[in-house]
């Protein structure tokens, strides 16, 4: 088994607020995410999930215990590593979607791969355009600025930019907070369709309804973590069998597009072999779960 | 080299997002570049003509005086003649007085020396040593209804009741010559003999023009005449050029320190704008921190932006500052004086390549600081920012 895609042991947070105030944001929390996880932490406003999530995002640091993703230890990890280590392994989704707003939707997307030096702008833009198109984005929009589409669409390209460098887990701040109930509904479908497709989520939320379509839920009260008692989910694929099927090949084609990249990397010698193998390993085991 | 064209671009457009302060800001840079360009080309044409005047009136000539600034005797213009090399001895009187109750400078040489000093545009040069004859500027004989022909009285402290000339010659106003000799005064021209009467000074002459026979021998005579008259004062063309040159220096420093406060000004102005442009971006640069852009890349989209200020400023600045010297040189300065200063227009790379220059490392100044804030913010803060 390979180790889990996030650990956070122990993790304390406090707060300076002036003299003498502290704020115990986080307590002693613990959280596990294996791969191909689908979580979700739900709780009142206040609680420490945003922290919690700031944290698992590498955008802020514990005041105690640690922090492993993907097996590393990034507790103690330089400014400029972190950078580094967000742009390849984790990607984000936030609830007012956060979009760049001097590029088009298409360059969003293309921006973390670009960033990442491992994509030649062609790649970039063929991979953007599969992303764009697994998440249901309308293709007569690409070079639309984010001011120029809905709520829902941003979103949209919200998610293809978080998967844009095949992130380790993807982690959503109320990815539907700021969205209509039918645009909800496609972000959820979208959600949980990516994850059947072998993705790690991590989502925080105080919609319930959206906590319901993952496999795990936390609650999280007072700066302390709780596992919710298993309940009723919503295991049904929320899409049709043939909207799946036409789903899936984009994703084949996502797949086979990485396996050339990582290929022309190997061939020029930007990543090693051993790279080569792992990443080789995981492309199989993703196109496994995607045919299953 | 993709990301930073990629995050080049991203600069660009945000800068096209906001064309009115792009606008403002880089018509500031242009202010200051266009006015530190066209004092440049000012300062070059002022420098040609400085160069060109001194050659004209000197060429390989050696101008002697004593050291004392006192009058030399005549004498010494015959013991000049017999150094080895030495072509002529020019004896020059100079003094001031009135024409016509104008103030003027009376320059006496001797007859047949007069043309090398003065351009005859009318009529003709005074015709013998004891003629009573003048030449005065033609600009301000026109000013002062006098035409050829004319009798003209030229009142010294040593001829109070003034002596008659009869206006033979119009010459050409003498340019720097006559502002750095005359100032606003108009240069009338007699013979050396008249002026020895008008100005008292029988047998003396206040500089010794030597003219040399080889122009490579000019140092060698110099040599010469300060081996033998300790007591003169010998100054070449080299020696006037460089004088020349230090005044200009002083001028130059001047002009470019004044230009430099547009310039500081007009850095102020981009350090305003990319701080701005920062700030509207707090949330934004969170976003790309968390994505992945590195510190080192927010601080090049910033810089980057300070930069195209710089360069769009720069460009317009040095075309604008060409056209503004050109009209400067062409049309505000021959206006500006009452003798005609008429500068040569040099259009070389040098004014552009130094404005562009200056703007850009102006306004890459300039973002450094707000754009090295910007790449520090720290990701939690800045995507917590409304």
């Amino acid at each position: 088994m390979s180790s889990p895609a996030l650990e956070c042991v122990s993790v304390s947070k406090t707060y300076l607020l002036g003299k003498d105030i502290e704020v115990k944001a986080l307590k002693n929390v613990s959280l596990r995410v294996e791969k191909g996880d689908f979580i979700s932490i739900i709780g009142p406003s206040g609680s420490g999930k945003s922290t919690l999530l700031h944290i698992a995002g590498t955008l802020d640091r514990p005041t105690s215990g640690r922090v492993l993703i993907d097996g590393v230890d990034v507790t103690e990890l330089s400014e400029s590593s972190l950078t580094a280590f967000r742009k390849n392994k984790i990607g984000f989704v936030f609830q007012f979607f956060n979009l760049i707003t001097n590029l088009s939707a298409l360059e969003n997307v293309m921006l973390p791969m670009l960033l990442s030096r491992r994509y030649t702008l062609k790649e970039a833009r063929l991979k953007a355009l599969h992303l764009l198109r697994l998440v249901g984005f309308p293709e007569d929009r690409l070079r639309n600025p984010p001011n120029r589409l809905s709520g829902g669409q941003q979103q949209k390209v919200a998610i293809a930019r978080a998967l844009a460098n095949n992130p380790t887990y993807i982690l959503a701040d109320e990815p539907t907070g700021n969205l209509d109930v039918s645009s909800s509904a496609e972000i959820i479908a979208t959600l949980k369709l990516l994850n059947s497709f072998g993705n790690t989520i991590i989502i925080v939320t105080h919609n319930v309804e959206l906590a319901r379509i993952t496999n795990k839920i936390f609650f999280m009260r007072d700066g302390q973590l709780y596992e919710e008692a298993p309940r009723s989910f919503l295991e049904r694929m929320p899409m049709g069998e043939e909207a799946l099927e036409s789903k899936r090949r984009i994703q084949l084609d996502i797949l086979k597009l990485e396996r050339e990249n990582i290929e022309r990397l190997f061939k020029s010698r930007m990543i090693s072999g051993e790279a080569y193998e792992r990443a080789l390993k995981n492309l199989e085991d993703k196109e496994a779960r995607v045919k299953h | 080299m993709i990301t930073l064209l990629y995050l080049a671009r991203y600069a660009l457009r945000d800068l096209w997002g906001k064309k009115v302060r792009t606008g403002l800001t880089a018509l500031g840079i242009a202010i200051g570049i266009a006015s530190l360009v066209s004092l440049f080309i000012v300062s070059l044409g002022l420098r040609a003509k400085v160069g060109e005047s001194i050659n004209t009136l000197l060429g390989s000539s050696i101008i002697v005086r004593m050291r004392n600034s006192e009058p030399i005797s005549v004498y010494v213009v015959h013991l000049l003649n017999n150094i080895p090399g030495v072509k002529k001895a020019v004896p020059v009187i100079v003094g001031s007085g009135l024409v016509e109750s104008n103030n003027a400078f009376i320059l006496a040489v001797p007859v047949d020396e007069i043309q090398s000093f003065q351009t005859i545009l009318n009529g003709s040069s005074i015709s013998s040593p004891n003629a009573l004859e003048c030449l005065m500027p033609k600009e301000s004989a026109t000013r002062m209804g006098i035409s050829i022909g004319s009798t003209v009285r030229l009142v010294t402290p040593y001829a109070q009741e003034g002596v008659s000339f009869k206006v033979v010659g119009l010459s050409e106003v003498g340019g720097l010559l006559q502002a750095a000799l005359a100032g606003p005064a108009s240069v009338v021209a007699v013979s050396l003999e008249q002026g020895e009467k008008l100005l008292n000074k029988r047998g003396v002459a206040d500089m010794i023009l030597v003219r040399v026979n080889d122009p490579s021998n000019v140092s060698s005579v110099v040599n010469a005449i300060k081996i033998t008259y300790p007591n003169l004062a010998v100054s070449t063309e080299e020696d006037v050029l460089d004088q020349a040159q230090s005044i200009l220096n002083t001028i130059d420093a001047v002009i470019f320190t004044i230009s430099a406060i547009s310039i500081v000004v007009a850095g102020v102005g981009t350090m305003n704008s990319v701080t701005m442009s920062i700030r509207e971006k707090i949330r934004e640069i969170g976003v790309l921190k968390s994505i992945g852009t590195s510190p080192a890349q927010i601080l090049y989209v910033f810089l980057m932006e300070g930069l195209i200020l710089g360069l769009l400023g720069g460009l317009i600045g040095s075309v604008l500052g060409i056209g503004l010297g050109y009209v400067v040189i062409k049309q505000v300065l021959p206006r500006m004086f009452r003798f005609e200063i008429s500068l040569p227009f040099i259009l070389s790379p040098e004014p552009f390549v130094n404005g562009l220059a200056i703007a850009i490392t102006a306004s890459f100044l300039s973002s450094l600081l707000p754009s090295l804030n910007a790449s520090r913010i720290r990701p939690v803060e800045a995507l917590r920012y409304e």
